[in-house]
C-alpha cells in the first residue's frame, strides 16, 4: 500500500494520456492490461480462428461417415482429437463446424437485436413524452419473459432451424438494449455539447447518431458481450432441444443431445464439445467483466 | 399495509394483461400460417380455408384475442390442434413434474447461494470469498444442460447411484421420487446458486461499509449477530428482488434440464408442440409460466413491505 500521491500528472502519465486520445483505444488498452480481459480476448480470437478455418483445420468433413480407418466410437487420438461418434463421424470436425454455426447465429442475432434495440432506445429517450412511455411499456412487457420462453414462442410459428433461432434470439435481445440505451440517452441529452449542436440547427437524427451515440455507445459494449454470452447459451440450449438445423447439420447443442445416449460407451462424446462450449462461455463472461471494468469510471481508478 | 398490498396486486393486473397480449401477438404477427402447415403441403385452398375457420383464425386478430382471453378466464384453454385433447388436461399432466423440479432446484439454489454470498460479503478476501470466486468460475461457463449431462455421466452411468431417466410422483414413492429428482435439481440449482451468491455478496458487502455496522461492532456484538441481524436484514431487499427474478430462469431452465434426464413435463410438451406447430398449446403453456413468474414477483414486491417499513409508508 503506497501513500496517495497528489501530483497533477501521475507517473505513468504518457500511457494514461495516450489512452485518453481515443475512447476505443483506451478501452481496448485497459481490457488487455486486465489479465481476465487478456485471457478472454486471446481465447475468443483462437476460437473464432478455429471456427473460420474449420474446413482447413479438421482432417475430415463434419458429416463424412466413410473414410479410410472409419470406425464407431474411436477414443480421442492424434487423428481424431475429440474421437468419433456412433455414425463414425469425426467429432472434432463436428465441434468446429458446430462452433462456427453457434458463433454465426450469435453474432447475427446480437447485431440485429442490438441495432434495433439501441435505435429504439435512443429515439425513445431523446423524444420523451408519449413515445418514451409507450416504448417503455412494451419493453417491460417483453422483459417479463425469460429469454428461452420468448424464443420458444417465436420458434413455434417460424418453425425450427438455425435462421429462425437467430431471429428469435435477436428479438429477445431488443428490450434489454432498448432499456439501457434509453438510460444512456437520458444521461447525455441535457449535456452542453448536445445543446450546442441543437443551437447550431442540427436535426434530431444528426444529434442522436452523430453526437450522442459516440458517447453513449461504449458503456453498451458490456451489454454486447453479455448478449453474446446469452446468445451462445440460448442457441446451444435450443439446438439441444432439437430446434436448430435438422441433423446431420453439426451444432454444439445437437452433439451434446446425441451424446446423452452414449455416455456409457463414449465419455469423450459429451466431454470434448462440452468443454469447448464452456470455454467459449467463460471467455465471453470474462470479456464482459473486463469491458465493464474498462468503461466504468469507478473501477477504472483502481487499475 | 392493506392499502400497500392492494395497490401492488392491482399493479400486477396490467402486467399480466400486457404479457398475455405479448404472447398472443408474437404468435400471430410472426409470419407463417398454422392452417397451411396443418393442412400439409399439397392441400387445396378450400381445405386451408376450412381449417382456418375451424381454428378461428379467420377472425380479425383483436377478436381472436378477446375470444381466447374470455375462454381463458373461464378455465377453457381450448383443444390441441394435433391430437384434439383439451389443452388444460395436457397442462395438468405436465405442470407438476416441472414445478417440482423448479421448486427443489430453486430451494437448493437459495440454500447454497445465500449463505455463501453472505459469508463472502461479510468477510471479503477470506476463504469464503475465494470459495465463491472459485465456485462462480466453475459454474459460469457450464450451462445447466451441460452440467446435467456431466452429472448423468458421473453419478448415473459410472457410479450408478441414481436412475438415468424418468420421474416418479412424490405421492407414489417419496424416496424414489427424490432419487429421480436429485440430479436434475442439482444441475439446475448449482448454476443459479452462483448468480444468487454473487448478488448477495455485493448487497451484503455494500451494507458492511455503513456506519451502523461499525456501531454494532463497537457495541461488542458478535460477528454473527452483526451479520445476521444488521447486515443481512438490510440487504434482503436486493436479494429478494434478484431471487424473484431468477424464477423465470428456473422455469426456463427446468424445461431444458427435463430433456437431459428424459423427464416428462412442460419441456417435452412445449418442444413437441413446437415441432407440431401446435401453437395453442405453446401459447397456453407460456401464459401459465409467465403467470407464475409475475405471481412470484408480486409476492416479492409484497415482501418488501414486510421487510422494510419505509416501503409500506410510501
Amino acid at each position: 500500500m503506497t501513500a496517495p500521491t497528489y501530483e497533477a500528472f501521475p507517473a505513468e502519465s504518457w500511457r494514461r494520456r495516450k489512452s485518453q486520445e481515443s475512447m476505443l483505444f483506451g478501452t481496448v488498452d485497459r481490457i488487455v492490461r486486465n489479465p481476465q480481459g487478456l485471457i478472454a480476448l486471446l481465447g475468443l480470437i483462437s476460437l473464432v480462428l478455429l471456427a473460420v478455418f474449420a474446413g482447413a483445420i479438421a482432417k475430415y468433413g463434419p458429416i463424412t461417415q466413410s473414410y479410410p480407418g472409419a470406425a464407431r466410437f474411436l477414443a480421442p487420438s492424434w487423428d481424431h482429437p475429440f474421437g468419433t461418434d456412433e455414425l463414425r463421424r469425426d467429432l472434432f470436425a463436428r465441434a468446429l463446424f458446430g462452433l462456427r454455426s453457434s458463433l454465426l447465429i450469435s453474432i447475427g442475432a446480437v447485431s440485429i437485436g442490438s441495432s434495433i434495440g439501441i435505435t429504439t432506445g435512443f429515439i425513445a429517450g431523446y423524444a420523451g413524452g408519449w413515445t418514451e412511455r409507450i416504448v417503455l411499456r412494451i419493453v417491460d412487457a417483453l422483459l417479463a419473459f425469460p429469454g428461452l420462453l420468448a424464443a420458444l414462442a417465436i420458434l413455434t410459428i417460424l418453425g425450427a432451424g438455425n435462421r429462425n433461432v437467430a431471429i428469435a434470439i435477436a428479438f429477445f435481445n431488443i428490450p434489454a438494449f432498448a432499456r439501457l440505451s434509453r438510460a444512456q440517452m437520458l444521461g447525455e441529452k441535457n449535456k452542453d455539447y448536445v445543446k450546442a449542436s441543437q443551437a447550431l440547427g442540427a436535426g434530431p437524427l444528426r444529434v442522436i447518431f452523430g453526437h450522442i451515440a459516440r458517447n453513449a455507445l461504449p458503456p453498451l459494449l458490456t451489454q454486447v458481450s453479455l448478449a453474446m454470452n446469452g446468445a451462445v447459451l440460448l442457441s446451444a440450449a435450443l439446438a439441444f432441444l432439437g430446434l436448430g438445423d435438422k441433423p446431420p447439420a453439426p451444432s454444439l447443442g445437437g452433439i451434446l443431445n446425441a451424446s446423452k445416449s452414449h455416455l456409457r460407451t463414449a465419455w469423450w462424446y459429451a466431454l470434448c464439445p462440452g468443454a469447448m462450449l464452456a470455454f467459449l462461455l467463460l471467455c465471453l463472461n470474462f470479456l464482459a467483466d473486463a469491458i465493464n471494468e474498462a468503461t466504468s469510471p469507478y473501477s477504472r481508478r483502481k487499475v | 399495509m392493506f392499502a400497500y398490498v392492494l395497490g401492488r396486486i392491482l399493479q400486477a393486473v396490467p402486467v399480466l394483461f400486457l404479457s398475455s397480449i405479448a404472447v398472443f401477438l408474437v404468435l400471430r404477427l410472426v409470419p407463417g400460417d398454422p392452417a397451411e402447415s396443418l393442412a400439409g403441403e399439397d392441400a387445396t385452398d378450400e381445405r386451408v380455408a376450412e381449417i382456418r375457420v375451424q381454428l378461428g383464425i379467420d377472425q380479425p386478430v383483436p377478436r381472436q384475442y378477446i375470444t381466447w382471453i374470455g375462454d381463458l378466464a373461464q378455465g377453457d384453454l381450448g383443444t390441441s390442434f394435433r391430437n384434439g385433447l383439451p389443452v388444460s388436461r395436457l397442462l395438468k399432466a405436465s405442470l407438476p413434474p416441472t414445478l417440482e423440479l423448479a421448486v427443489v432446484a430453486y430451494a437448493l439454489a437459495l440454500c447454497i447461494g445465500i449463505p455463501l454470498g453472505v459469508m463472502a460479503g461479510a468477510n471479503p478476501r477470506s476463504a469464503w470469498d475465494w470459495l465463491l470466486s472459485g465456485y462462480t468460475l466453475v459454474t459460469i461457463g457450464i450451462p445447466s444442460f451441460l452440467s446435467g449431462i456431466l452429472l448423468l455421466w458421473i453419478f448415473s452411468v459410472v457410479l450408478g447411484w441414481f436412475p438415468t431417466s424418468g420421474r416418479v410422483a412424490f405421492t407414489e414413492d417419496p424416496v424414489d421420487s427424490l432419487r429421480h429428482l436429485a440430479l436434475p435439481a442439482f444441475a439446475l440449482g448449482t448454476g443459479l446458486a452462483a448468480i444468487l451468491a454473487r448478488y448477495t455478496r455485493t448487497a451484503v458487502s455494500e451494507i458492511m461499509g455503513h456506519d451502523y455496522i461499525r456501531t454494532a461492532k463497537a457495541k461488542g456484538l458478535s460477528q454473527r449477530t452483526v451479520v445476521v441481524r444488521h447486515a443481512l436484514r438490510n440487504s434482503l431487499i436486493p436479494i429478494v428482488t434478484i431471487a424473484a427474478l431468477q424464477v423465470g430462469g428456473v422455469m426456463a431452465g427446468a424445461v431444458v434440464v427435463e430433456q437431459v434426464f428424459t423427464r416428462p413435463g412442460m419441456g417435452r410438451l412445449v418442444v413437441e408442440s413446437i415441432q407440431n406447430r401446435d401453437y395453442l398449446v405453446v401459447q397456453s403453456a407460456l401464459v401459465v409460466l409467465v403467470t407464475i413468474f409475475v405471481g412470484v414477483n408480486l409476492v416479492a414486491d409484497l415482501a418488501y413491505g414486510f421487510l422494510d417499513p419505509r416501503v409500506r409508508r410510501k
